[in-house]
């Protein structure tokens, strides 16, 4: 069992792996790379001026991983050092050092540019698909350790691992200099308790809407205002901040704010705000509508098969007739219009915010309308079957009621099942959550994935690709496990004798 | 002796009597059209089918209907005109009139729903068939089938259209793209169940080719399960495609569909409220009476309904 679990769990990495390549090489090599200036401001301001527009155009192309890109001046120190007098003189591009810069360079693959009011030269190399490929995975997972910060402006810092305190000395935790992050592992009241920053995913920068922040820190910082109280820096000031020190990673320059705050340059800290991030608002949803779904549906399926053929039915089966025939656009349109006019809720997300429940109700309906439709005609379905069954035969003549049989022994029976369904329910929620974050305007990955479609934020569509993709290939997973766990007939390893029964999907 | 054989007479034998076989007369389409029109509901659908369908293939051949202009544009007094008798759907924001606008785009709606559904039926059905027949073929076929099926359609279809950029063939191709590999799974699933029951063995036995087994012996048993299957791939492409073209992703500006025409008019869902509904209100009537003419007659098509 435990060798099947692994070859799953490597088989599902290796599924992700794999549409996260095909919808990288597909998205790099099929997007026009000049769309992606169509929505950023610099270079809409730079676009008059010839002289500096090459420059910015790749620097941002590098950036994005498209090709290399060095400038003279960077051509001309990586050649021969900064500040030596070969240097000033390569730095004249008529001059024999730099033609021998240039093979040098021109050898590696480069092709040279003049730009010609300025006279400045360039060199770019187009990076080949797979070798961008294998950077973009190889760079993918980070490991932050005491020789990550290189920085010329502090070559003597400290690099050491430590056990230290909190700011305000009530907690211990794991603390590093030379480390991108001051808390390497580090205990709080909020969930789960333990929390690390050594290891974390990079997908590059998000560009052009959340100009230049790292992919994954747009879907995980938090939204909204910022809240603040007082903190005690380390210093010794007591200011009202908004300051989360856990999260506090390194920063080459302090300005004279931070250094009244700061007694080591781990200033660069998120700031607490009152609503929660992209990834959290769409988890809050798809738990939410989940819960509901099942909530709804499972007590319903009974109560119509118990009541077969009566109006009650025949309302459900014309409900799961509805979602299937009529187009999400339709229906959720249709209920978002029925719960504003007939119980004043919201018809967006952002009008009462997310620090008000009744923002919640609506979209969660939304979400959950079509998994509802597919629970009920499956639990419906099941117990109509089961009705049957032997055992519920046996039990009827045992004299036991109705709700007994219902409850206590086809439902026990149909866990399995419930529990089977749950990987297609996310599955479900998540192409769900793209519709309806786009409609009640709830700012979570869904809504983001459909912006960033919008300005060509391609480093955002993958990483969100990647999310997705992960956690459909993850539930499905786990779904899989968890039938294991219930019900041990059920064995999924092919080679334990005896009874063997298969799970098909 | 003599008299009582005058008595009797030989009768010939009737070549005609002795070859009819007393048990009723059965045809299997007749059954399945009788079956099917015992049903109202299905017959007012049918018909709200068939008129939807031939307003939408005609009326755009004589509006000359273009998103990309606006003739009346700078006639204010026929802007925002409602619901009436010169316009019957009223007018939008450029005093285009809505009826034409809605046509256009049920037009292409329904065009790219049949064009993708027979795509993915007829792929689906003949990769699944054989797919359920050979088993050197499932092992592979089931792998590629598990990592697509886990991903999510609409993110693959969001994906699909985002590289591909907006277009009425790519949308073609992106709705075709993963979902022939769920109906190809699905018949495979039925295929294999009866693929090995007595008739087909007693088949394979005699000789029966594979092609001939598939056609003949396997899929004709599979005609409901099969018609049940298209009457939901229709509502299904509908919805995506809507969707698709709600986000942006999905036709250039100069094709107009029901999915765009809803995502421009959303700005005067408060102030133009028909300039919204009328549009929702044709979408789920083309898909809810194909749905239900399709379930209709699939429950038809099945030999165990017909008395």
């Amino acid at each position: 069992m435990k060798k099947y679990i692994l070859i799953r769990i490597l088989r599902s990495i290796f599924s992700i792996l794999v549409v996260t390549s095909i919808a990288y090489m597909l998205i790099f090599e099929f997007v026009p790379r000049n769309r992606v200036f169509e929505n950023d401001g610099i270079y809409a301001k730079i676009s008059n001026r010839p002289e500096q527009l090459p420059l910015y155009v790749n620097q941002k192309y590098e950036e994005l991983g498209y090709l290399n890109f060095s400038a003279q001046d960077e051509i001309c120190r990586d050649t021969y050092g900064a500040a030596t007098s070969a240097y000033t003189i390569c730095m004249d591009t008529t001059s024999s050092l730099f033609s021998i810069a240039q093979a040098k360079y021109e050898a590696k693959g480069y092709v040279f540019t003049t730009i010609e009011l300025s006279g400045v030269v360039y060199a770019t190399r187009e990076i080949p698909m797979l070798e961008r490929l294998w950077s973009f995975f190889s760079k993918m997972v980070v490991i932050d350790n005491p020789n990550v910060i290189q920085d010329e402006a502090h070559p003597d810092l400290e690099r050491k691992i430590y056990i230290g305190q909190n700011w305000n000395k009530t907690s211990y935790a794991l603390m590093c200099s030379g480390c991108e992050h001051k808390y390497l592992v580090y205990f709080d009241w909020s969930f789960p308790f333990i929390h690390q920053n050594v290891v974390s995913l990079n997908f590059g920068r998000s560009l052009p809407n959340f100009y230049g922040i790292p992919t994954l820190e747009v879907l995980t910082m938090d939204q909204g205002i910022n809240v603040l109280k007082p903190v005690t820096f380390p210093s010794g000031v007591t200011v009202d901040s908004g300051v989360l020190e856990y999260t506090c990673s390194y920063k080459s320059s302090l300005d004279s704010l931070d250094q009244t705050k700061f007694t080591d340059n781990y200033a660069n800290c998120s700031l607490n705000k009152d609503a929660p991030s992209m990834m959290g608002t769409s988890f809050i949803f798809g738990i939410l509508a989940l819960i509901f779904s099942y909530l709804i549906s499972i007590p319903l399926g009974m109560y119509m098969a118990s009541h077969k053929g009566r109006a009650i039915d025949k309302v459900g089966m014309a409900y799961i007739v509805f979602v299937i025939a009529v187009p999400a656009l339709a229906y959720i349109y249709l209920f978002r219009y029925i719960g504003s006019t007939f119980f004043q809720l919201p018809e967006s997300y952002p009008s009462l915010g997310p620090n008000n429940i009744l923002s919640y109700i609506m979209p969660t309906i939304s979400l959950a309308l079509p998994s509802i439709a597919g629970l009920l005609m499956w639990t419906r379905r099941y117990m109509v079957d089961q009705n049957t069954a032997d055992y519920v035969k046996f039990a009827r003549s045992k004299g036991l009621s109705e709700g007994q049989i219902y409850l206590k022994h086809i439902l026990r029976n149909a866990i399995i099942p419930i529990a089977h369904g749950l990987p297609g329910a996310i599955i479900g929620a998540i192409g769900g959550a793209i519709i309806t974050e786009r409609i009640y305007a709830i700012p979570g990955m869904g809504k983001m994935l459909n912006d960033s479609i919008r300005v060509f934020n391609n480093n955002m569509v993958i990483t969100l690709t990647f999310i997705f993709t992960s956690l459909a290939i993850l539930s499905v997973l786990l779904g899989d496990l968890l039938i294991t766990r219930i019900d041990p007939r059920i064995s999924l390893d092919d080679k334990k004798k005896g009874k063997k029964k298969h799970v098909k999907r | 002796m003599s008299n009582a054989n005058e008595k009797f007479q030989f009768v010939k034998i009737d070549e005609f009597a002795s070859e009819h076989i007393s048990a009723p007369h059965y045809s299997y389409w007749k059954s399945v059209f009788k079956q099917f029109f015992k049903s109202k509901l299905a017959i007012a659908m049918l018909i709200m089918a068939a008129v939807i369908f031939s307003i939408s293939m005609i009326q755009p051949l004589f509006s000359n209907y273009n998103p990309m202009a606006s003739p009346d544009i700078s006639d204010f007094s026929i802007r925002f005109n409602r619901p009436n008798l010169t316009f019957w759907f009223g007018t939008d924001h450029w005093g285009n009139s809505l009826f034409d606008a809605v046509w256009s785009g049920a037009r292409t709606s329904i065009t790219i729903a049949l064009l993708a559904t027979s795509i993915n039926m007829g792929l689906g059905i003949a990769v699944g068939a054989i797919w359920g027949y050979n088993k050197v073929l499932d092992k592979y076929l089931l792998e590629i089938y598990n990592v697509v099926a886990n991903v999510p359609f609409l993110l693959v279809a969001i994906m699909l259209m985002y590289v591909l950029g907006p277009g009425f063939w790519q949308l073609i191709f992106v709705l075709c793209m993963t979902e022939w590999l769920s109906v190809a799974y699905f018949i495979r699933t039925q295929v294999m169940i009866i693929r090995d029951r007595e008739y087909n063995l007693v088949s394979r036995t005699l000789g029966t080719n594979a092609v001939r087994m598939i056609s003949r012996n396997i899929l004709p048993f599979l005609t409901s399960v099969i018609v049940t299957m298209l009457s939901r791939e229709i509502p299904s492409i509908i919805s995506s495609e809507s969707f698709l073209s709600f986000l942006g992703v999905g036709l250039p500006p100069q094709i107009t569909s029901l999915g765009k025409l809803i995502s421009i008019y959303i700005t005067y869902y408060g102030t133009y409220p028909y300039l919204f509904w009328i549009p929702v209100a044709v979408l789920a009537s083309i898909s809810v009476s194909f749905y239900i003419v399709g379930q209709t007659f699939a429950d038809a098509s099945d030999p165990k309904t017909h008395r």
